[in-house]
């Protein structure tokens, strides 16, 4: 049993990146899969910032490697995984610590709020000893007795109702809406700097997920962490983001300021995929649909991955794949017709 | 005899399980020749207990239930699967409804076996299928792993619809697709519905899908239908408290609150009177005593709320804009 006696850290208020700065840095991250001889890429070359109390939004559609990309930043990948490029927390680099130190890490500093709770959520033991497992481990609250305190603050904290009767509960005894709530507790145990959620309301109902949206936000504006929402919804996308960063075929095609992306989308992609989605109001027949559909890692075309199913396809899009490039509207997309000289020409 | 007005007509079905879960309370379900029937609702309203109803793998405690005019809880054995022939269904998840041993075109080809098509003549409608749902013909010999979800989608729709049913029940039949592919099936779906002058009762979670295929939409909640109406007022100019928590807990930009709070009550033991009273901010004492009739708020449309008269619900203004 540990002896230190701490000085409890006051629950909201520790030293921590002031609004806005950059708290995690993701330069060049590259993901494969070995399987045997070779190496298949899912997530190729992806670049971000996440920003105190800032929400950035993945947003993609299935097999572009959105979950992948959350997960190699904690480390969560398989064994074959291989990760490349640079994932900085603060001034420490993620990739190259050692497995320990960054599993150490996870859920202190930089924590995951999982699509399906009651997978992560473990059938054997009481939600209680679940959450105060995460205090325990990393050493945050020192006796047991404040452990069971500080667990009841949290599962408070994250909108259940009742606080003593959940922790004593085991998960398959709990909805789905307050399993994501007591997985979300887990995740803010240690008020972490990163938060990264992982389609945290794909397996809810949509009253249920309205509610975890706005808890979501509530606690971003009293935590200030900076979150990575990872979501296939552009709903969802359009509530929570700062900023969007919009991933197909293992890369990031169009980024930049959420209101800008999705009112003047400059991809292709992303103009595509707003115009297929069915608009409340709108009549049957007038959806469009992306012709086609995303090519596996294995089978993707030369130069541009979109251009097979791309209405603007011409020449020059076989001939490379378009970084990501400045648009006339601050943003980046990863198009050649966002090429500087191609944008003169109009 | 003159054909029916309804070519699916079920009057009070009552759905009670074993456990005690009284699943589906008191529905009255109509479909007619041709139209497009969306039922929206939340995980655990009993919709799918109620398409499963209909496709007479549930039987309901009490209720009538017609297709076509005859008695569809009366029927047995071969009569029973005679109607199956005009009665189809599209499950939810292709990739574990589809035979992985068989080849797509077997698959479809098998529906027409199984109803007592001949040999030849079954050759010609599958190929036939395959390419009305946008399937190429080399696809054919295929099988379910080498498809993708929105290909599965299609050979699963094709099952249903080669022998020529006259009502398809569509189970989530979009939910586990990607927004993208969702559209294509979608219309294609409408575009099957035109050519073929078939049927749908389309069930789903996604009040934005449903009201994107369907001419009727039924908004069910523990168990009751609490609105139903054309799609478009459904939508623009809902009645019922639910409905409109539904559509106003649709995310879109600027959203800060949850419409709604809590979580439906369970239907082992749901409230007295109106079952949305637990947590509907317009509840007021008499929504525990009431008896829960449908009153008519126009044509076509009719909700079940005791306050009918004196709420003024609109519809969520933050509809995105495109």
């Amino acid at each position: 049993m540990s002896t230190f006696s701490k000085t409890r850290p006051p629950l909201l208020e520790t030293t921590r990146p002031t609004a806005d700065q950059t708290v995690l840095r993701v330069t060049d991250l590259t993901t494969g899969f070995r399987r045997g001889a070779t190496t298949t890429e899912v997530v190729r070359g992806v670049s971000f910032d996440l920003r105190a109390g800032r929400t950035l939004v993945l947003l993609g559609e299935s097999g572009c490697g959105k979950s992948v990309t959350a997960r190699s930043l904690m480390r969560l990948t398989p064994e074959r995984a291989v990760i490349g490029g640079s994932v900085q927390l603060g001034d420490e680099e993620l990739l190259t610590l050692p497995l320990a130190d960054v599993v150490r890490r996870r859920g202190k500093r930089i924590a995951l709020v999982p699509q399906d709770p009651a997978g992560a959520l473990s059938p054997l033991r009481k939600i209680g000893s679940q959450v105060s497992e995460v205090l325990r481990v990393h050493g945050i609250v020192g006796t047991r007795q404040e452990r069971t305190g500080r667990t009841l603050e949290l599962l408070d904290r994250v909108g259940i109702p009742d606080p003593q009767r959940v922790a004593g509960s085991y998960a398959h005894e709990l909805s789905g809406g307050m399993r994501q709530r007591v997985a979300i507790a887990i995740a803010v145990a240690c008020d972490p700097e990163v938060l990264i959620a992982d389609e945290p309301t794909t397996a809810l109902d949509v009253t249920v997920q309205a509610q975890i949206l706005e808890l979501f936000q509530d606690l971003q504006a009293r935590l200030g962490m900076a979150t990575l929402l990872v979501t296939h919804d552009v709903g969802v996308a359009e509530r929570m983001a700062d900023e969007i960063a919009v991933m197909y075929a293992g890369r990031i095609v169009e980024s930049g300021l959420a209101e800008t992306v999705l009112s003047a989308p400059r991809h292709p992609y992303t103009a595509a995929l707003l115009r297929a989605l069915p608009v409340p109001g709108v009549r049957r027949g007038e959806l469009q649909p992306i012709p086609g559909q995303p090519s596996a890692p294995s089978e993707r075309p030369a130069g541009c991955p979109f251009r097979t199913r791309c209405d603007f396809q011409h020449d020059a899009c076989s001939e490379y794949e378009p970084p990501l490039f400045v648009t006339d509207v601050a943003t980046h997309a990863a198009c050649d017709l966002m090429r500087p000289s191609q944008q003169a020409v109009g | 005899m003159a054909a029916p007005e309804f070519l699916l007509e079920g009057r009070g079905l009552t759905v009670t399980y074993g456990n005690g879960v009284r699943a589906v309370s008191d529905v009255d379900l109509t479909v007619r020749h041709g139209e497009i029937v969306g039922l929206v609702g939340e995980s655990g309203c009993g919709k799918s207990s109620l398409a499963n109803t209909v496709l007479r793998m549930v039987k309901p405690q009490s209720g009538t239930l017609s297709f076509n005019g005859k008695d569809l809880l009366a029927m047995h054995g071969d009569e029973l699967k005679a109607v199956r022939r005009s009665l189809q269904v599209v499950p939810q998840d292709p990739s574990t409804s589809l035979n992985p041993r068989l080849t797509i075109a077997q698959s479809v080809e098998f529906n027409l076996k199984v109803h007592g098509w001949g040999r030849r003549e079954r050759r010609a409608r599958v190929m036939e299928m395959l390419d009305r749902v946008g399937i190429p013909a080399s696809y054919s010999t295929r099988y379910p792993h080498q498809l993708s979800g929105g290909q599965l989608q299609r050979v699963a729709i094709a099952r249903a619809l080669v022998t020529d049913p006259s009502l398809v029940v569509c189970d989530e039949a979009v939910s586990a697709l990607d927004k993208s592919v969702q559209a294509q099936i979608l219309n294609l779906l409408a575009q099957l519905q035109r050519d073929l002058d078939v049927a749908f009762l389309f069930v789903s979670h996604d009040l934005t899908v449903v009201e994107h295929v369907s001419d009727r939409v039924l908004v069910m909640y523990l168990g009751r239908i609490v609105e139903e109406g054309p799609a478009t007022e459904i939508l623009t100019a809902p009645r019922h408290p639910y409905t409109q928590a539904l559509l106003a807990s649709i995310p879109t930009r600027g959203q800060q609150r949850a419409a709604i709070h809590g979580e439906p009550p369970s239907p082992v033991n749901p409230p007295s009177g109106c079952g949305f009273r637990t947590r509907c901010p317009y509840a007021v004492d008499a929504c525990a005593g009431y008896d829960n009739t449908p009153h008519a708020v126009g044509p076509d449309h009719a909700a079940r709320c005791v306050r009918l008269d004196d709420l003024a619900l609109t519809a969520p203004q933050a509809w995105r804009n495109s």
